[in-house]
Parts: C-alpha cells; sequence; structure tokens
C-alpha cells in the first residue's frame, strides 16, 4: 500500500519551495548589485518581482493545506509539510528585506559611495551563501548541514556590527548622515535575513527529528 | 558580485499561470540546489519505561508457529489499564496471531505452538490449570465480521450469563440492558429484544457482539478488526464506544486502519515478519517514530 501519488505530491511541493528559494536568492543578489552599481532599473525589478515571491508563497501555502487535508499525512511527512508551510514564510520575509534593499539603492543612486559600503558585497555574499546552504540542507534533509549554517551567522553579525561602527563614526560629518542612515537600514536587512536562514535550519533539524531546537 | 540573469526555464512545478505571468518579472539566479538521495532521519527516542502498576496484560518472550511456521518471534508487550492498545502492521505481520494468544484461541488450532508467557495481571494464562472458559470470560473478543447467534437479541446477550448457570430472569434481564446501553444499542432495540439478531444491521450487530462480551463483565476486550465489514457511520459509532469502554475495561484493537488507530489508540504497536519493530503512545508513532520501518510503513513507503 504505498503511498505513490501522495509522494508525488510532496515531490512537487518541495521543488516549488526549491524554486522560491531561487528567487529569493536572486532578489538579494540583484538587490544589492543595484545599490552598489547604482542601477535603478534592477532596483526596480527586484520590488516589481516582489509579487512573484508572494504569489508562490500562496500557492504552496494552499497546495500545502489541500494535502494536509486529504492526504492525512503522518511522521516525517507531515513534518515536512510543517516544514515548508514555517519555510515559506521565512522565505517570503527575506523576499522583503530584499525589496527594502532596493528601495534604499534608489534612494542612493546618483551620490557618490561612502566608504563604508565596500564591506556590503562581502556580507551579501555570506548571506546568499547561507540562503542557498540552507536549502541545500532541506533538499537533502541534512541535520549536521543545517546546525553548521547557523553556527555561521556569526560571520555574518561581526560584518553587521563592524559596519554599524564605521557608519556611525561616518556620522559625525552631518553630510553624511542621510546615506549613512540607509545604509544602516541595508546592513539590518541583510542582518536580518541571516537570522531567518538560522530558522530555516532549525525547521530542517525539526523535520528530519521531530526535536525542536533553538539554534543562535 | 555575480552576474544577475534573467529567467531560464527552471524545472519543477510552480503552476504554469504564475511562471507565464511572472516570468518577465522573476529573476532566477543560475544557482540550483542539486538533489542528493535523501538519508534517513537520525531521531532517537528513549522507550519510556512503564509504569508497573498500570500494566493489565504482559507479553514476554512469546512465540507462537504453526506447523513449522514462525508468525511470532519473542515479543515482549505490555498493555496498560483502561487504555486503547493498538496493534497495526502488513498483512501477514502477526498482529491477529498476536491478539488471539492473549486469550488462548490458538488452543483450538492443533498445529499451533506457544512458548512464552503471557500474563494477566500476575497470572500466567498458559499456566497448567488454568481455568479456559473463566479466562475467556475475563479476556473477550470482538471479531472482523459480526457473528451473532441465530437468536433473539435478548438471547444473545444473555447467553454468556446462561452458560454460567445464571437462569434469575430479573437478573438477566438487568444485565442484558446494562450491556446494551454499554454497547451504545439499547436505544435501537430496546421495543424489540426478543426478535431475531439477525434483522439488525452490520453496525448494530457488532455492537451486540460488544455487549455479549460486556454482559460477562470481562476486564479486557480484544476487537480483531471490528470495523472492517463497517460503513463509516458505523464504524464511527464503535469508535466512539470504544471511548467509552476504556474507562471501565482494558482494550487492545488490531486494525489495517492506521488512521482508526490514530484516532483511538493511547498506544500504537507496529508489527512486522512476527516481530514487534515499535511500540509507544499514539501520537509519538505517528509524529515521530523511532524505527525507520515504522516511518516507512505509516508513510505509506512500503506495505
Amino acid at each position: 500500500m504505498t503511498r505513490d501519488a501522495f509522494h508525488h505530491e510532496l515531490r512537487e511541493l518541495e521543488e516549488s519551495v526549491v524554486q522560491m528559494a531561487t528567487l529569493v536568492e536572486a532578489a538579494i543578489a540583484s538587490a544589492v548589485q543595484a545599490l552598489i552599481q547604482r542601477d535603478i532599473e534592477l532596483a526596480q525589478k527586484v520590488i516589481d518581482g516582489d509579487n512573484t515571491v508572494n504569489e508562490l508563497q500562496k500557492t504552496i501555502r494552499n497546495k500545502t493545506f489541500g494535502v494536509i487535508a486529504r492526504q492525512a499525512p503522518v511522521a516525517r511527512d507531515l513534518r515536512e509539510l510543517v516544514t515548508i508551510q514555517l519555510a515559506i514564510n521565512e522565505l517570503e520575509r527575506m523576499a522583503d528585506h530584499a525589496v527594502s534593499v532596493a528601495k534604499n539603492a534608489i534612494r542612493l543612486a546618483g551620490q557618490p559611495p561612502v566608504k563604508a559600503v565596500i564591506n556590503l558585497p562581502e556580507m551579501a555574499k555570506l548571506v546568499r551563501q547561507q540562503v542557498r546552504d540552507a536549502i541545500q540542507a532541506f533538499v537533502d534533509v541534512n541535520v549536521v548541514t543545517a546546525r553548521e549554517i547557523c553556527a555561521r551567522d556569526d560571520e555574518v553579525d561581526h560584518l553587521y556590527r563592524q559596519m554599524f561602527e564605521e557608519l556611525l563614526a561616518s556620522m559625525r560629518d552631518a553630510d553624511n548622515v542621510p546615506q549613512a542612515t540607509s545604509l544602516l537600514f541595508v546592513a539590518h536587512d541583510l542582518e536580518r535575513v541571516a537570522d531567518r536562514v538560522t530558522n530555516i535550519c532549525e525547521d530542517v533539524i525539526y523535520m528530519v527529528t521531530g526535536e525542536i531546537e533553538e539554534l543562535n | 558580485m555575480s552576474e544577475v540573469s534573467l529567467p531560464g526555464a527552471t524545472p519543477g512545478s510552480l503552476d504554469a499561470a504564475i511562471r507565464e505571468a511572472d516570468a518577465s518579472k522573476a529573476l532566477v539566479s543560475p544557482w540550483l540546489p542539486t538533489r542528493a538521495g535523501k538519508v534517513p532521519g537520525d531521531a532517537e527516542a528513549p522507550q519510556r519505561p512503564l509504569d508497573q502498576g498500570r500494566v493489565k496484560m504482559r507479553s514476554n518472550g512469546l512465540h507462537v508457529s504453526y506447523g513449522t511456521t514462525r508468525a511470532i518471534k519473542g515479543v515482549n508487550l505490555d498493555v496498560l489499564t483502561n487504555e486503547i492498545t493498538a496493534l497495526i502492521g502488513p498483512s501477514g505481520c502477526g498482529k491477529s496471531t498476536f491478539l488471539r494468544a492473549l486469550n488462548r484461541m490458538h488452543d483450538l488450532t492443533p498445529t499451533a505452538r506457544i512458548e512464552g508467557v503471557v500474563l494477566l495481571d500476575d497470572q500466567n494464562i498458559y499456566s497448567p490449570g488454568i481455568d479456559l472458559v473463566r479466562l475467556r470470560q475475563r479476556v473477550g473478543m470482538v471479531f472482523q465480521r459480526p457473528n451473532p447467534f441465530p437468536k433473539s437479541i435478548f438471547e444473545n446477550v444473555a447467553y454468556g450469563l446462561q452458560v454460567q448457570g445464571n437462569n434469575n430472569p430479573r437478573e438477566l434481564a438487568e444485565i442484558v440492558e446494562r450491556s446494551l446501553r454499554g454497547a451504545a444499542l439499547w436505544d435501537e432495540v430496546k421495543d424489540r429484544l426478543h426478535t431475531s439478531a439477525l434483522g439488525l444491521s452490520g453496525g448494530q450487530q457488532q455492537r451486540l457482539c460488544i455487549a455479549r462480551v460486556l454482559a460477562v463483565a470481562p476486564e479486557v476486550i480484544l476487537m480483531d478488526e471490528p470495523c472492517s465489514a463497517l460503513d463509516p457511520i458505523a464504524t464511527l459509532k464503535i469508535e466512539q464506544l470504544m471511548e467509552e469502554l476504556k474507562r471501565d475495561y482494558t482494550i487492545v484493537i488490531v486494525t489495517h486502519n492506521m488512521q482508526q488507530a490514530a484516532r483511538v489508540s493511547q498506544r500504537t504497536g507496529f508489527f512486522l515478519s512476527g516481530e514487534l519493530v515499535e511500540i509507544g503512545p499514539t501520537a509519538t508513532i505517528f509524529s515521530r517514530p523511532t524505527d525507520k520501518r515504522t516511518e516507512d510503513y505509516i508513510t505509506g513507503r512500503f506495505g
């Protein structure tokens, strides 16, 4: 009595989550790139593209509820469906952070960059890698990777604190305050994305072990 | 910073409508996670030590063989007082064989051989000198197909008492009514107690069989797929009845219907190839079982 049709549906849902994650990761990449290159058009694309992410979240959520209602899943199937519901919420909020970065990119376009911006590409790179790795851990059902990704959150926090100090220092020159404030928001958005990665990793651990762990 | 490319076709199951409507706006990076083979979970739940005072029946190293076929291989299982214990597993796993060993039904099968111990309270039911009639009165059985005698409803329920020598009409009437009420059948049959039991519906017949068991005041009720011949409404009635019965009795149910096990039982045991793979609180078995074989069975990956 194998439940092939049900497991096919589950696999489709997994694919949709991966699809959503690739959109979100790309949005973060584009938003930071738009900021650094003062590319208003690219920033606008990120803002417009958020709707796709939101729609995908709705679709996955509805399908997940449908599967739960029809298939009465148990054990690891049930945990996976719950994990999918939790993970897509985190992904959707990550996309909102990308939009926030893109809006700041538009605000800052046309202004000469202050020095502190040079740390942003490094921070964005780390955060994007975390997003990729978290989804990879979900696909691989890998608890070890999930824990390891959470441990890496310290690097992002460290960069964030460093940028925070530098931007604060730059504000001694009153002319820098508007731009430094925008950049602070950007750094904060990226830091929040990394926190949400931790949440996804916790969800993956729950999916595999059935244990609710609080990391970081 | 890597170049961000605009959408390429990515495999997957996005709703086509969304994909087409929003492809122009979507920013898809070249990155896609690879899909390695899934590895099993490493969940390990320690077995909960049992509260000895609550054990109603216990099998210790129970083996059951039919001729040269070993149907049950060394099962240790505790049935707790005033709980419903569900036994699940694929066809031929030994769950019904195990159930029948709990009131020595195998005594009727000449080729059957039993080793090990089955305790009812502190007494081994396989000890020499055990009174089988008394045992089966203490440990009653409800079968897959309702099997009323071709007699009246009243006579069906009173039969066990009469076999015991009780012929007091007033006492019989009292016990019949109490048993039929206990089996949630009284209101439906009180005006036709002396008509044939064979005129009842399947669900009513099964509740009559439960009333017949209740009449002899059992301590444990064994149920061997009691709902498999019933429609969903009748099934629901039996399940509700079980919930009420467990206040006064201890119930062990064998069921093919995993959702039924999940709905009605407090503890679930999973049998496979004559072995008890795992037993634990039902919520645990259906949310995070310890053994991968249990998980694969209940999630429909084999069976």
